[in-house]
């Protein structure tokens, strides 16, 4: 019997991209080359968090301003990708508190005011239900899934952009893959 | 392996790292127990159940909007960053005899023809810069996004421009924008052209970084600007607000014009005002600003943001790599000959355009010196169309020569520009040398 990992996430490994080692941009045409390197990968993990490819690409650029603009304070940070994972994360969380204040200042039954939908199965509505899902494990496992899955990235950059070891890590996966094994086996029988 | 510790380390299973020693070992238990494999299973399954039905990917220009996006707010950090310094006692007391001076020279300073404030600034300026061991510029500059260091246009955004010299027994510097980089190691200059992979070495003084490389020595504007106020090119005055002196000199735009093509496309063939601004304290240069005039506009299309001086420099500033498939510069005297020579200006513009329509590119390869066409020149001119070919002009400052041409591009976009082709190089051979 041979065991491979599934083929969804195996075909977005295959297009994983090197990994942005080295040191942070210190100039504006090493910080041209971070963002030629990146960009769709973030891109695409800010938008799993927020679903509408504009916000995503807002809280991305912002990020990445920052980045350049603080980079004699990250001057020592070797691992670049993972901590602009981290960043990404962070600011993307930001938004969503800030989109949930708004919410409840404006209407709190009117449904979020996200990127059009194209139908039941749209892709953004499949975001929608895995956020609520991923909402449901305790926030540590939510964020070790995240970053695999959305951000396709090794345990090892996981830990290094969340600040603990890898073991810590791949704990925080398997618990919360064993978590949502058993909210999704919970609805089954609803 | 137990099922226990098959478990423990079944996140293995879903890394992206490289199948390890104990990942082969977890797999070959998988195989045997079918309780693990279950498990197995409905982990893979759980893991499914939360991947996104696609990747997106960013925009076809985000890198160019995050690009302006730091631009602007490299400005506004500099516009909000004090200028005011401390300064050691003794320092500014020996200082302050100095801003005196020019203080009392200010009433002199119509012009520089004559001028003890400007002689006393700049040789203070000149002994201020001797102690100088780098200097790094953070500036910005309107210009089309990947262009080289001269072209300027007041239409364009701010692009930035960065440039490093260490001095020394053997100077060195780099110059960069987003599309390409100088590197000057001491004895050698590359220019690089990261888009297209293209590399041009040349000597200490290769000209690759035209009017921006005086910037790189201080002490060298001060004495041309001095020089050309003497000469009668330019109207210079100086003026002091607190702790900052501030010398403007205005210049006409150089080289004859035959119509406005080349007009206001650098800074020195357009009228344009310098302001140059000096710590009183230091006589260092801390900023500069060039102003284009354009008829009735006013418009900065070069800013220094700051002048970072004796900042340790890394080694590896004054080296460039270059990619293994990089495209080199031939010179004309090697250039292959494979077709006949062009013997005009539009010669050389006929082989270039003709050779782009037909997708020859050992004919473009005539008036092109590389050692191949790079695939994003291929891609954009392959196949075009050409509609027309003018007769040769020459405008401005440029020794070459402009031929107009109007192209239907493949994708069906239409073009009328003047490519530049010159031949002043020892083997007077005709070479495309811009504007396709």
């Amino acid at each position: 019997m041979g065991w491979t990992m599934p083929l969804t996430l195996q075909a977005t490994l295959e297009a994983e991209p090197v990994d942005t080692a080295g040191r942070w941009p210190q100039s504006p045409a090493e910080f041209e080359d971070l963002v030629e390197a990146v960009q769709d990968e973030l891109v695409h993990f800010a938008f799993c968090r927020l679903r509408s490819l504009e916000d995503a690409e807002d809280t991305v650029q912002e990020v990445l301003v920052r980045a350049y603009l603080e980079r004699e304070k990250r001057r020592a940070v070797t691992g670049v990708r993972p901590y602009l994972f981290r960043m990404v994360a962070n600011r993307c969380s930001d938004v969503l508190r800030q989109r949930q204040r708004a919410q409840r200042r404006r209407d709190p039954s009117a449904p979020a005011d996200l990127a059009a939908r194209i139908g039941p199965e749209s892709p953004v509505d499949r975001l929608e239900e895995i956020e609520r899902l991923l909402m449901r494990l305790p926030e540590r496992q939510a964020e070790a899934i995240r970053l695999r899955v959305f951000g396709c990235l090794p345990f090892a950059a996981i830990a290094e952009a969340v600040g603990v070891s890898l073991p810590t890590i791949k704990s925080r996966f398997c618990y919360g893959v064993e978590r949502l094994r058993g909210i999704l086996t919970q609805e089954a029988k609803l | 392996m137990t099922c226990r510790s098959a478990r423990r380390q079944m996140a293995d299973l879903f890394d992206s790292a490289g199948v390890t020693d104990a990942g082969a070992e977890l797999r070959a238990h998988l195989g045997l127990c079918g309780a693990c494999a279950t498990e197995f299973r409905g982990a893979r399954d759980a893991l499914a159940s939360v991947e996104p039905l696609q990747r997106v990917r960013a925009s076809l220009d985000f890198k160019e909007r995050t690009m302006n996006k730091l631009a602007e707010q490299l400005s506004a950090v500099q516009t909000a960053r004090p200028r005011v310094r401390t300064t050691p006692f003794r320092r500014l007391a020996f200082m302050v005899g100095a801003v005196v001076a020019l203080v009392l020279a200010l009433p002199y300073l119509g012009t520089l023809r004559t001028n003890h404030g400007a002689v006393t600034l700049l040789a203070q300026s000149v002994q201020a810069m001797s102690g100088i061991q780098s200097v790094h510029i953070l500036a910005r500059m309107r210009t089309h996004r990947g262009d080289n260091f001269e072209f300027i246009g007041a239409e364009y955004d701010f692009q930035p421009v960065e440039m490093w010299k260490e001095f020394g027994a053997m100077p060195r510097w780099r110059v960069e924008n987003p599309g390409r980089v100088v590197v000057m190691d001491g004895t050698q200059s590359t220019l690089f052209l990261r888009k297209s992979k293209e590399a041009v070495r040349g000597g200490r003084n290769a000209g690759f970084v035209e009017w921006l490389g005086p910037l790189l020595d201080p002490e060298q504007v001060l004495t041309a600007e001095l020089k050309a106020a003497q000469k009668g090119e330019s109207r210079a005055s100086l003026r002091r607000e607190g702790g900052r002196i501030t010398l403007t000199a205005s210049r006409k735009a150089q080289g004859d014009f035959v119509n406005d093509w080349g007009r206001n496309s650098s800074v020195p063939e357009s009228d344009h005002t310098r302001v140059y601004q000096f710590d009183a304290a230091t006589n260092r240069l801390t900023g500069m600003q060039v102003i284009l005039h354009d008829g009735g506009k006013d418009v900065v299309v070069f800013e220094i943001d700051d002048i970072r001086y004796n900042e340790p420099l890394a080694p590896e500033l004054f080296t460039v790599a270059l990619p293994d498939d990089v495209i080199r510069d031939v010179p004309p005297e090697v250039m292959p000959v494979n077709r006949p020579i062009p013997a005009t200006a539009r010669d050389a513009a006929v082989t270039f355009l003709e050779g782009m329509a037909h997708r020859d590119w050992d004919q473009v390869l005539m008036v092109y010196r590389a050692t191949a066409i790079p695939e994003g020149l291929k891609m954009y001119g392959g196949g075009l169309r050409v509609i027309s070919i003018g007769e040769p002009f020459q405008s401005g400052l440029y020794d070459g020569w402009y031929v107009p041409y109007e192209i239907l591009l493949a994708d069906g976009t239409r073009k009328k520009l003047n490519l530049a082709v010159r031949n002043d190089n020892p083997a007077h051979r005709w070479v495309q040398d811009g504007g396709f």
